[in-house]
């Protein structure tokens, strides 16, 4: 996969994340106390377990490209 | 013991000279504004997680989480989204930065659309629009300072020893002396401001789930969007959700932490920190105001719950609340104080003189930041309420910058028409729309800013398909190739 393509994947991971979490219909189907997760009502684990995801996605990512070797991208300093 | 909670925000202070005492004395503008792009994974976290979480999140903005509960939440996807702007942005920014020795966002914008006045406007508008925020800080910590006191020292002078205080690190120090401060004030605010809010939920409301239960039984409205006494739409929702994912790391207080990155991958190691850290503040935070919502001073004094509840627990906590608050209130100020300035000298100044010496440009900078203290402690004096109300709005103007910078970075075809017109329009359209309040802004739900985003969208697509991307721009393009090749060819 082109370091382009593995971009745009990742665009459309987040894209749906925030969507997830606050577009209307889905974010209306979270908003809701019952039923208790993890101790706390669901729309507060809804949003806690999107950022979790969210975060996850950029341990992912930047394994990704560490393999790939993207975060050795460099150039020289600047002049003067 | 009544002395406690002012000593402990004194021996912090003395602590912030002292740990930056060898950091003192710039000798390039570049030093000033980026650290001589130096900094690492811990230095970039920390200075982001500190410098975003304001130290008015404990009094002003309390009134989000002690007031309505759950709709405080809405910070947690917007970080999530923010740091995904700082992870796609981060490499071009860091490559053309290095590069061409570009030092702030405004200079940024300038260089790649080739226009000083992307720069001018891009750099102003982020002074114009964090005016608000840097006045509702030194308003914080006068309040803090006298609450601490128990109100036997003025709010001016608290404020008068926190100017004191940045304008000496800030202005002989520069972005250097900011980041070694922010990584101890913001291990300080993740460390001490959690255990703190903990130890409060256990103390008083009998745990988490114990908190739970009482809330349900008492106020189930709490718990779910929109809280107790008000109905927004479901839009209001999004919208929050959405400008602030635009807009907040277009502050160029965040922003230029890209400028002092020693690489891109301490750029991206610290997108995984930052949230990480910032969620479970977060959380903690909405929790414990949520439950504060059970006491009736503050549900009725919401900016005073936090401080109230230490005090209740000792002076010991209240010295550590007032301490901690401080701490992320310091912490942003510097960022903005050192970023303004920054700007000033280098988007103003140097647009206006162009051959501006290195030496005078830092003149510039520090005496800016003696300005812009002097001008932000007598605006501080003024109404909180009224700098609420205007903070809240910046995000309505910020975002414009938004599509300015992504298409700028990731769009060959953006020009400066382009770019200039659907930030001004934008903008012009947003504040158009808070000013008139048209009845139909209540009924969808959706805030100015987002009419003005899509505007500025709209035009800076539009016109990009009006001119052929120039020689400069395919240079950019190719240096972004040729930071591949230098990979590849280490490799």
């Amino acid at each position: 996969m082109s370091d382009k393509a593995l971009t745009w994947l990742f665009c459309l991971a987040f894209g749906v994340n925030i969507a997830l979490a606050s577009f209307p219909g889905v974010f209306d189907w979270s908003n809701t106390i019952k039923p208790w997760v993890l101790g706390m009502p669901f729309a507060a684990f809804w949003q806690l377990l999107l950022s979790t995801l969210g975060i996850a996605c950029f341990a992912v990512w930047y394994l990704v490209e560490d393999k790939r070797g993207s975060l050795e991208d460099d150039v020289p300093e600047a002049e003067g | 013991m009544q002395a406690l909670p002012i000593l402990m925000i004194v021996v912090f202070f003395a602590l912030l000279i002292f740990i930056n005492r060898k950091q003192l004395g710039v000798s390039t503008f570049t030093e000033y504004a980026t650290a001589n792009r130096a900094i690492g994974t811990i230095g970039v976290t920390l200075a982001i997680f500190s410098t975003w979480y304001v130290g008015a999140m404990f009094t002003a903005w309390s009134g989000f989480a002690v007031g309505f509960g759950f709709i405080a939440f809405y910070v947690t996807p917007y970080a999530i989204f923010t740091i995904f702007t700082m992870y796609l942005c981060g490499p071009r920014t860091f490559i053309w930065g290095k590069k061409y020795g570009l030092d702030t966002q405004g200079d940024l914008c300038g260089f790649r659309y080739q226009s000083n006045a992307v720069r001018v406007i891009v750099g102003g508008l982020g002074v114009l629009w964090t005016i608000p925020w840097l006045l509702m800080e030194w308003a914080t910590q006068g309040y803090i300072f006298e609450y601490a006191s128990g109100g036997v020292l003025p709010a001016w002078l608290g404020m008068l020893i926190g100017v004191g205080v940045v304008l000496v690190y800030v202005s002989l120090g520069g972005m250097r002396t900011v980041i070694t401060a922010n990584i101890f004030q913001g291990a300080f605010m993740f460390i001490v401001g959690n255990l703190l809010m903990i130890y409060i939920v256990y103390k008083f409301f009998g745990g988490f789930g114990a908190g739970f239960d009482k809330i349900l039984q008492q106020y189930p409205a709490m718990l779910t969007y929109p809280g107790p006494g008000w109905n927004p739409a479901t839009p209001y929702w999004t919208s929050i959700v959405v400008s602030s994912s635009f807009g907040a790391f277009m502050w160029p207080w965040v922003y230029n932490k890209l400028f002092a990155a020693d690489s891109i991958r301490s750029i991206k190691k610290s997108a995984i920190a930052a949230p990480l850290l910032g969620m479970i503040f977060w959380a903690i935070f909405v929790f414990c105001g949520s439950f504060l919502h059970l006491f009736e001073l503050p549900r009725k004094n919401p900016q005073e719950a936090f401080l109230w509840i230490s005090a209740q627990a000792g002076w010991l906590p209240l010295g550590l609340m007032a301490t901690m608050i401080m701490a992320a209130s310091v912490a942003t100020v510097a960022g903005i104080v050192q970023a303004m300035s920054s700007a000033v000298s280098k988007d103003i100044a140097q647009v206006i003189k162009r051959d501006i010496s290195d030496k005078t440009a830092i003149q510039v900078a520090r005496w800016s930041v003696v300005g812009i203290c002097a001008l932000a402690i007598i605006g501080a004096l003024a109404s909180t309420g009224l700098l609420i109300f205007w903070a809240l709005f910046t995000y309505q103007g910020i975002i414009m910058i938004f599509p300015v910078v992504v298409f700028g970075l990731f769009w060959k075809r953006a020009n400066k028409y382009g770019a200039l017109t659907g930030m001004i329009a934008g903008t012009a359209l947003s504040m158009i729309l808070t000013l008139a309040n048209p009845p139909f802004l209540a009924a969808w739900g959706w805030t100015t800013g987002m009419y003005g985003l899509a505007l500025a969208f709209l035009i800076t697509w539009i016109f990009g398909f009006f001119k052929k991307p120039d020689a400069h721009v395919e240079k950019l393009w190719q240096d972004i190739e040729d930071a591949k090749k230098h990979r590849l060819a280490k490799a």
